[in-house]
């Protein structure tokens, strides 16, 4: 079935689940800036970060690399302020996409098995597969360049941990399957994304919550694609991880994170590219594959918003292959790329420090049985170091009249993927 | 033209300055140790020089290194004094930046009038890239080249000129341990920049060795590429903005970013420091001029012509800046980065 958007019963729990890179950034940061709007209508985005990226992980028992796990009753406390919301309630996730079927069925159970409406975001192939590449590369150290991965992922046997991953985040059919599993198919939602139309997925929200249209204008984020030129620095860095034997340390995870802040903040230079459309190679294979999502989601049964047709790919047959990838990048991005870096661990160390100073206090005994180390010179400066720097930053800003382009704040777009 | 050998028993005070070519004789005098041991000649301690000894004695350390105790110093006379050696050698450019009191102690603990002081002076069109290019990487320089060179070329206000000149003019150097050491016990190398063994047959001559005992030594302290630079100052320039202590420079720059970015063979379309631009040549031609009649009348041995320290400067066109820099280079300064942060947290690791 077919249909445009209709308002949601009156205390319907909406569960966006993504999935990864499909707009959800956008939509994210929407629903966070206009939270005052959204209360005005009876509609409650709980916690107050832009997505309940904490909540999903305690759920899914999932972390950053490396780290402990996010605790149980960060996902108990969401159920509680749900369970306490009058009106609706929207929640959003991309990471909800890789819910096991228990997850998806504590999910339903906890949430209200009669209110939970669970909304899949279809994107374009073609459209999916440069983002969630370049993804993967910023965020879990692949290391294939786009050409070797489009390989693996695009392989009939899917063998590799590259194709399994996508396929479980992006399979319509197992996604649509897993949820309906778990509720009936009036409440599953598939919303096939329009590439022409900006305002589609705003506009959806807006109707599904009985929010005036219009009321969900852009956030002043948007998950934006790097450059190829960058993102080959991460894939570079990536190799580099490999080659030192460092992949899984948690130790990467804030000077990645920062490095991509850095890399971000050049502007961009005439020479960089974006990422090239998919080499003709792809064409058949892209073609057969986009044709069985749009037959898949027209025949899910499920309530599907727009039109199925949408996801179908034509190839263009002159599509250059892809080339090497490049080897140069602006000096500026590289520069800025290493002193975030630089800067991340140094913010990491220092927060090593007051973690230890608290934990020493609090357990006065156990200082005397081992003395703490000796202050490493590194940590020592850094907390009126980093004050200074952010006065530094703001008259060095002022004086460049603001034309460096750098932001100059944490990038809320970070996350590891599974 | 190869100078007289120094009377047995004297200690040649290797003073660079910097850039002269100081890592090549050092890391050949340390590679031909027990050579120089055969023939009566000691290089103190077993690292390629005396390095902080002579920090100790220079009393300053670097940027960011933890203070020297004067032991070091005190130890590495000790061994002058216990080797009973015809000749002793010792060599750091250091050396070059002690303030007048430091330079009379440093010549009477070598033993006064035993110590005979050897210099390097360098055709400037040469020397101020070369400079330039150290100061990046150990002085933390944000200036491009082209700022820079109009600081000590046209600035005679500001500080750079005078940080410049201190160590490398010529006047300067002599004077600073001509207070101690009298000028005919003095040798300036004008370099010839045509012949990189010139300053191993010196030394040989001058320390009674064999000719061609001292070969090339492993590692030498080979310039950064523009484009190395380039990225290395706009760290700086981004550590200046943040405030970022010295030790943490020192740990995460030198300990981590410069190795690795030293250690990555050289990538497709990187250039070297460019010479001189044009709008300087004029200057330090002039300024060339007055080096040579420095050195004539200096007093000192003079090895090699001055006449070569007067001949027209080579120009470079302009180089822009690189505004592009190899991936490679890139990814090998963050990894190294978080390579020496890595290390510290687990000591057992090694640098790759």
């Amino acid at each position: 079935m077919v249909t445009q958007p209709e308002l949601l019963p009156d205390r319907a729990v909406l569960v966006h689940i993504g999935p990864y890179k499909t707009g959800t950034t956008a939509i994210q940061t929407s629903l966070h800036e206009h939270r005052k709007e959204l209360r005005a209508h009876a509609v409650t985005y709980p916690g107050d970060y832009h997505r309940q990226m904490r909540p999903s992980w305690a759920l899914l028992g999932r972390s950053r690399v490396g780290e402990p796990a996010v605790p149980e009753r960060e996902w108990d406390a969401m159920v509680a302020e749900v369970r306490a919301a009058q009106g609706r309630v929207v929640i959003s996730s991309e990471d909800f996409a890789s819910a096991r079927p228990h997850h998806a069925q504590r999910l339903v159970d906890e949430l209200g098995p009669d209110r939970v409406h669970v909304l899949i975001v279809a994107r374009r192939l073609d459209k999916l597969l440069p983002s969630a590449w370049q993804e993967r590369v910023k965020s879990v150290n692949e290391t294939r360049t786009y050409d070797a991965w489009l390989r693996e992922v695009l392989s009939v046997e899917r063998a590799s941990d590259a194709a399994r991953t996508f396929w479980h985040n992006h399979g319509l059919k197992t996604l649509v399957e897993r949820w309906r599993a778990v509720l009936p198919a009036d409440r599953v939602l598939v919303l096939v994304n329009d590439e022409e139309d900006r305002r589609l997925q705003a506009a959806t929200f807006e109707q599904l919550l009985g929010l005036p249209d219009g009321a969900l204008t852009p956030g002043a984020l948007a998950n934006t694609s790097l450059s190829m030129e960058r993102i080959e620095l991460c894939r570079q860095v990536n190799l580099a991880v490999e080659a030192r034997g460092w992949v899984g340390s948690r130790t990467l995870n804030t000077p990645r994170r920062a490095m991509l802040t850095g890399l971000r903040s050049a502007p961009l230079r005439d020479f960089e590219s974006r990422i090239p459309a998919l080499p003709s190679w792809t064409g058949p294979r892209l073609v057969e594959l986009s044709d069985e999502r749009a037959r898949t989601v027209a025949g899910s049964g499920v309530r599907v918003i727009g039109d199925p047709d949408l996801l179908r790919y034509t190839p263009d047959p002159d599509a250059p292959d892809l080339s090497e990838p490049p080897s140069v990048l602006p000096t500026e991005a590289a520069a800025n790329a290493i002193e975030h870096a630089l800067a991340g661990m140094l913010r990491r160390q220092e927060r090593q420090e007051r973690q230890g100073r608290q934990e020493r206090r609090a357990r006065p005994r156990a200082v005397a049985a081992s003395p703490s180390p000796p202050v490493d010179p590194l940590t020592r400066v850094t907390s009126r170091a980093m004050l200074r720097e952010v006065a530094r930053r703001q008259r060095a800003r002022l004086r460049r009249g603001g034309t460096s382009g750098r932001t100059g704040r944490g990038d809320p777009r970070d996350r590891s993927d599974p | 033209m190869s100078p007289e050998p120094l009377p047995p028993g004297a200690v040649l005070l290797h003073i660079g300055p910097y850039k002269t070519g100081t890592t090549a004789i050092q890391r050949s005098l340390h590679q031909h140790r027990a050579d120089l041991a055969q023939h009566g000649v000691l290089y103190p301690g077993s690292s390629p020089r005396q390095r902080k000894a002579s920090w100790a004695a220079v009393g300053r350390s670097p940027r960011g290194a933890e203070p020297v105790a004067m032991e070091a110093w005190r130890r590495m006379l000790r061994e002058v004094e216990e080797a009973g050696a015809q000749r002793v050698v010792v060599s750091s450019e250091d050396f070059t930046s002690a303030p007048p009191e430091a330079v009379r102690s440093i010549v009477e603990d070598l033993g006064g009038d035993r110590v005979h002081v050897v210099m390097v002076i360098r055709p400037l069109d040469r020397l101020l890239p070369s400079s330039w290019q150290q100061r990046v990487k150990s002085a933390r320089e944000t200036l491009t080249l082209d700022e820079w060179l109009r600081e000590v070329l046209e600035s005679p206000g500001g500080w750079k000129g005078p940080t410049f000149w201190k160590n490398q003019g010529v006047d300067n150097l002599v004077e600073r341990y001509a207070v101690v050491v009298p000028r005919d016990r003095i040798t300036i190398i004008v370099s010839d920049e045509s012949d990189r063994t010139q300053q191993m047959r010196t030394f040989e001559s001058l320390l009674g060795l064999p000719t061609g005992l001292l070969t090339p030594g492993e590692h030498e302290n080979t310039s950064l590429s523009l484009d190395r630079t380039e990225l290395l100052r706009r760290v700086n320039l981004l550590a200046d903005e943040r405030g970022w202590s010295e030790s943490s420079r020192r740990a995460l720059i030198h300990g981590g970013m410069l190795g690795d970015l030293r250690r990555t063979p050289p990538q497709p379309g990187e250039r070297l420091i460019p010479g001189l631009p044009a709008w300087a040549v004029d200057r330090v031609a002039e300024l060339g001029h007055e080096r040579a009649d420095q050195v004539r009348a200096s007093g000192c041995h003079v090895v090699g012509d001055p006449a070569w320290l007067d001949a027209p400067p080579r120009a470079a066109d302009a180089a822009d800046l690189p505004e592009q820099v190899s991936l490679t280079l890139a990814a090998a300064a963050v990894a190294g980065v978080v390579d020496a942060v890595l290390r510290r947290e687990s000591p057992d690791r090694k640098a790759p």
